[in-house]
């Protein structure tokens, strides 16, 4: 009997502990009914400024790690691109269609809240270049060049790693964006050892994820972003507020439905060229890999 | 020899010790060597060239860098074509052949009547919207991108028709000739095209298709189409802009990706057209008509599974999710 089987559609997330609340995460997205499977990877601690060495093209350990062990690079190259006979016997015993996969990143929280934000801490506030309905209060102020410049050394080793990755062939990578930070004071100031109002922190990732956005669309990739849903009044909505500094579960099915919503619309991207290439000389009679077997004898 | 014995045997007492103590912690010392052979033991090889199986490899430190690789589409989708001879294969569509291999583009009469009768009987009741979207095919936005297109889904007597029409030898033939391997179609589209004043958008615009390679495109006109009626339009390697007017049935197979083409927006009359993507298909495969409404191929042409149909949601489509930045 030929039973039908259903496949499901894996998100890959990997990052700082924002990837946590998609773990075993699974549901039916709206467009075509299909399950939506987040495969999740925590790597603690880190940060958009180690996720990659700009010097020598080397990404974190880990993240390569999980790549490798998701079965999307094998010896240094995207397998879903390959035109190896190996790649192309694992494709075949796996028997589903090989497409570019979607990957979203979690990385820039630590950034924030670490270096960044100690610029500020309790004494001081800045006015960011764009459009924002939260207040400026009434502190010294640290010029936005600053603060510019502070984000700018943290994202730079970042938006070269995603530039690496385009070149690697992962042309559909999702940044996650820097969610809302909590409303809870007094767990922000027991996680951080210092205080920072709840206005000049969200202001502070509103600025990062105005920077990390532009960046990302510079290398035609998308940032996630549901902050007009995980807001209200400017502020992380108390339903969202969960343990001083993730989002729960629910808020992160928002961003992954935000993440479908453009793949969906995205899918010019998942042709892939390498599997036609080869499909198209097979059917032509010519055997692919004869030519990569010369070359090795 | 007495002090090389008295060093081994230090050694050995050294090992010896050293062992108990981490044993007592629940460790062991292991020699590179050992511990190389084990870890290719437990590590699976590579696969075979017939399978997967594994077989015992060495460790080797992992690669932190990721080597660049291109998932573009070639420069013209029927590389792997041989150049045409019509003294060594007779075909009733030689001349077809020679002309597509030369300029991209060819137009095959096929029956006026039939074409005719099907511009009167199927139904183009649809917009654009993507209502087959599927996460293994390429294709149009889930939203309809213009109101100056409608489309429809093909009845099951044109489908019918269209696979007499593409299995029988004349267009055998003609496959294997412009791409060097038997054909299938990948999809079959009923396109109504509006007439309008404004620029047109989409397939209407001056584009290349990216199509993959051994993936060409064509077009069954279903009405007489002049310079009133959008006629298609393609640049020649040259930059040389051409018109292709065309009669009831007449067919046009080109290689969307080797020219810019566009379906010119019509000005005064509507244009009725089947739209057509042709894809290899291995010998000794059957020929297959798929329908797969606002998208264009299968991701991977390896493991094709047909997309469903789902009603159109409008509510889901208003909703999209929008960004602060």
């Amino acid at each position: 009997m030929d039973t039908e089987f259903e496949t499901v559609l894996p998100v890959y997330i990997v990052g700082d502990s924002h990837s946590l609340p998609y773990k075993n995460m699974v549901f039916r997205e709206k467009w075509t009914g299909a399950f939506v499977m987040a495969h999740t990877k925590y790597i603690p601690g880190i940060t958009a400024k180690d996720f990659y060495n700009p010097a020598t093209g080397e990404f974190h350990p880990d993240f390569i790690a999980f790549l490798e062990y998701e079965g999307l690079v094998r010896n240094g190259r995207a397998t879903h691109l390959s035109m190896d006979e190996v790649d192309f016997s694992i494709a075949k015993a796996v028997g589903q269609a090989v497409r570019p996969p979607l990957i979203m990143l979690t990385i820039g929280e630590i950034d924030v809240r670490g270096p960044i934000m100690q610029l500020l801490k309790d004494s001081h506030d800045f006015v960011p270049p764009f459009p924002t309905t939260l207040p400026v209060l009434d502190k010294p102020l640290v010029p936005w060049d600053l603060i510019d410049e502070a984000i700018e050394a943290r994202l730079r080793p970042f938006a070269a790693g995603l530039e690496h990755l385009v070149r690697a062939g992962f042309k559909r990578v999702y940044v996650q964006s820097i969610v809302p930070p909590s409303r809870q004071e007094a767990r922000v100031k027991e996680l951080q050892s210092y205080e920072c109002p709840v206005t000049v922190r969200t202001k502070l990732v509103q600025a990062y994820n105005w920077k990390l956005g532009a960046k990302v669309r510079s290398l035609n990739l998308v940032m996630v972003d549901r902050w007009n849903d995980l807001t209200a009044d400017g502020l992380l909505r108390p339903e969202f507020d969960f343990d001083g500094v993730h989002v729960p579960p629910k808020g992160a099915r928002l961003l992954l439905e935000g993440l479908i919503d453009d793949a969906i619309d995205s899918r010019g991207l998942v042709a892939n060229h390498p599997r036609y290439e080869l499909y198209y000389q097979m059917a032509c009679g010519l055997n692919p890999f004869q030519a990569a077997k010369s070359n090795a004898t | 020899m007495a002090v090389g014995s008295m060093i081994r045997t230090a050694t050995q007492r050294l090992k010896g010790g050293v062992n108990q103590a981490l044993g007592a912690l629940g460790y062991q010392l292991v020699r590179t060597e050992t511990l190389g052979g084990l870890s290719g033991f437990f590590e699976p090889a590579p696969p075979s060239a017939a399978g997967v199986e594994s077989r015992p490899a060495a460790v080797q430190p992992r690669r932190l860098t990721l080597l660049p690789a291109a998932n573009a589409a070639p420069a013209m989708c029927t590389a792997h074509a041989p150049k045409f001879d019509p003294q060594k294969t007779p075909s009733q569509l030689a001349d077809k052949i020679v002309e597509f291999q030369q300029n991209g583009v060819t137009v095959i009469s096929t029956n006026p009547e039939k074409a005719a009768t099907f511009r009167e009987t199927e139904s183009f009741d649809r917009d654009v919207s993507n209502r087959h979207s599927a996460w293994d095919w390429a294709g149009n936005s889930v939203a309809p991108y213009t109101k100056d297109l409608q489309t429809g889904i093909p009845s099951a007597a044109l489908l019918d028709y269209l696979h007499g029409l593409f299995s029988g030898g004349d267009f055998d033939s003609f496959f294997r000739g412009v791409l060097g391997c038997p054909a299938q179609v990948a999809n079959v589209r009923l396109v109504r095209s509006l007439p309008h004043e404004t620029a047109g958008v989409g397939p209407q615009e001056w584009h290349s298709d990216g199509c993959p390679a051994g993936v060409i495109r064509g077009v069954l006109y279903l009405c007489d189409v002049d310079t009133q009626t959008g006629p298609f339009q393609y640049r020649d390697a040259g930059g040389k802009e051409h018109t292709v007017l065309g009669k009831t049935g007449d067919l046009l197979v080109f290689d969307a990706t080797r020219l810019m083409h566009r379906g010119s927006p019509p000005s005064h009359k509507t244009r009725s057209a089947i739209d057509l993507v042709f894809m290899p298909r291995m010998p000794g495969e059957d020929m297959k008509i798929m329908v797969v409404g606002m998208n264009h191929w299968p991701a991977d042409p390896f493991f094709v599974k047909l997309p469903k149909e789902r009603a159109a949601d409008q509510e889901a489509v208003a909703g999209r999710a929008t960004s602060l930045y």
